[in-house]
C-alpha cells in the first residue's frame, strides 16, 4: 500500500513537472524558440530607439496593423499585454522570420539594429489600450 | 518596333503615381544577382530598369527592362519580364519577354540562404538586357542591325541556385547560372557575385531622405564561365559593376550601377539604371 502510494505520488509529479515545462515551451510568444527569449534588445528603454522604431512601424507595419498599431480586419491589435510583455528576443524573432501561416511576412529585409527599434518601439511606447 | 511609345509611358506613368500613393519601396541593391529575399506574398513589384550600353566597335545602345513581380507565397515569387532596345543609328525592336519563378525552400532565417530559380525566355537576338551572362561572348553581334537580329528567336531555359547570406548588415550573395537554348546549343554557365550594406544599419528618429539611412552601396561582379563542351573563362565576359540604391521614400527607390567591362569580349561600359516599387493586390491588404 505504501509503495503504491509513493508510486502514485511520484507519477503525479512526474506528470506536472512535464505539464508545466510543456506549457512554458508553448507560452513563448509565437512559438519562438526558447533561445531567441536570450537574446536582448541593445536599444531597451532608449527613447531615440523608440522614436526611430515609431517611425519604422508607419513605414512597414501600419499598413497591416493600423497607424495607431490597434489592427485592421483580420490583423491583430498589438496593443496588448502579450506583446509589450514578451521576451524582446522572441519579438525581435517573430519579426524577423514571420509566420506565413498567419500573414505575418518575414522583415528579414531589415538590418537587425532596425528590427530591434521596432521592438523597442512596440514595447516602450505601446501601452495596451484599456 | 516601338510605334505607340506615349501609351507606353501613361500606363507607366500610372503605375508609378499608384505605387506612390499606395506602394512602399524594395530595398533590393542588385541588378544581376539574387539575394534570398522573396515578394512578400499578396505585393507587385514593379520595376523600370534602363541600361546603357558603350561599345568600341559597335554602335552604343539603350535596352530597357520592365519587370512585374508578385510574391505568390512566402516562399514562392513569379516575375514577367518585358525587354526592348533602341541602338543608335539604327532603330528600336521589342525584344522579347521572360517568365521566372523563384523558389525558396526553408524560410528561417541561416548562416547560407538557398534559393531555387528556374526561368522561361522568348527572346529575340537584338536583346541587350545583359540581365545574366553566360557562356562565351561574341561582340560581332552588336554590329549586326536590328532588322536581322530581331527576326533570330530563341527559346531559353535558365536555371540559377542562388545563396545568400547576412552577417552585420552585409548581404552576401552567390549565383550560379546555367542557361540552355531549347532548340541547339550547349548548356552554358556564368556566375554572378554581390555584397551590399546600407551606410547606417539604424534608422535616425526623425524622417529624412538623403539620410546614411536611406543609401545602400554595394557591388557586384559577374560573368560568363563557357559551356559543357569548353567550362573555363577563355572567350568569356565579366563586369565589375558597383551598385548604389537610395530609398528615396517609404515607396521609391533608384538605383544606379556602372559595370566596367574587364576582359576584350565585354562591353566596355554597361551603365545601369532602375527605379522599384511595391504595390499591395487589390484586396490583399485592408
Amino acid at each position: 500500500m505504501h509503495s503504491r502510494l509513493c508510486l502514485y505520488l511520484g507519477v503525479s509529479a512526474l506528470a506536472v513537472w512535464l505539464s508545466s515545462g510543456l506549457r512554458g515551451q508553448s507560452e513563448t510568444f509565437q512559438n519562438a524558440p526558447p533561445e531567441s527569449a536570450e537574446l536582448k534588445n541593445p536599444y531597451k528603454g532608449d527613447p531615440n530607439h523608440a522614436k526611430a522604431g515609431a517611425k519604422l512601424f508607419r513605414q512597414s507595419c501600419a499598413s497591416c496593423h493600423g497607424a495607431d498599431a490597434t489592427g485592421k480586419g483580420k490583423y491583430p491589435n498589438l496593443r496588448t499585454e502579450t506583446v509589450s510583455q514578451a521576451a524582446p528576443g522572441a519579438l525581435f524573432w517573430f519579426i524577423r522570420t514571420g509566420a506565413a501561416q498567419k500573414g505575418m511576412p518575414s522583415f528579414n529585409r531589415l538590418p537587425e539594429e532596425r528590427i530591434w527599434q521596432i521592438v523597442t518601439f512596440l514595447q516602450a511606447e505601446l501601452a495596451p489600450a484599456h | 518596333m516601338l510605334r505607340h511609345p506615349k501609351p507606353v509611358l501613361l500606363i507607366f506613368s500610372g503605375l508609378i503615381v499608384a505605387c506612390i500613393a499606395q506602394g512602399r519601396a524594395d530595398d533590393k541593391a542588385y541588378f544581376v544577382t539574387y539575394d534570398h529575399r522573396t515578394e512578400e506574398p499578396g505585393f507587385f513589384e514593379i520595376g523600370y530598369n534602363p541600361l546603357f550600353g558603350f561599345a568600341d566597335k559597335a554602335p552604343n545602345f539603350f535596352g530597357g527592362l520592365l519587370e512585374i513581380g508578385y510574391g505568390v507565397k512566402p516562399w514562392w515569387t513569379t516575375e514577367l519580364y518585358l525587354d526592348h532596345q533602341y541602338t543608335f543609328g539604327d532603330g528600336a525592336a521589342f525584344t522579347g519577354f521572360r517568365i521566372e519563378n523563384r523558389f525558396r525552400p526553408f524560410l528561417a532565417e541561416h548562416a547560407l540562404n538557398p534559393v531555387l530559380y528556374v526561368e522561361y525566355a522568348h527572346l529575340n537576338e537584338a536583346d541587350r538586357a545583359f540581365r545574366e551572362v553566360t557562356g562565351h561572348s561574341d561582340l560581332d553581334e552588336l554590329e549586326e542591325p536590328i532588322n536581322e537580329l530581331k527576326n533570330e528567336t530563341e527559346h531559353e531555359l535558365e536555371m540559377k541556385l542562388i545563396l545568400s547570406s547576412d552577417y552585420k548588415g552585409w548581404n552576401f550573395a552567390e549565383n550560379l547560372i546555367t542557361e540552355k537554348n531549347l532548340e541547339h546549343g550547349p548548356w552554358e554557365f556564368g556566375y554572378s557575385l554581390g555584397l551590399s550594406r546600407p551606410l547606417q544599419l539604424a534608422a535616425s528618429p526623425n524622417p529624412c531622405r538623403l539620410c546614411p539611412e536611406n543609401i545602400t552601396l554595394g557591388a557586384e561582379l559577374y560573368g560568363g564561365l563557357g559551356d559543357h563542351r569548353a567550362l573555363g573563362l577563355k572567350e568569356t565576359a565579366h563586369y565589375l559593376a558597383p551598385v548604389v540604391l537610395w530609398k528615396f521614400a517609404d515607396n521609391v527607390s533608384f538605383r544606379v550601377s556602372p559595370g566596367i567591362g574587364l576582359t576584350d569580349r565585354s562591353v566596355p561600359l554597361l551603365l545601369r539604371f532602375g527605379v522599384l516599387f511595391e504595390l499591395p493586390a487589390a484586396g490583399s491588404r485592408p
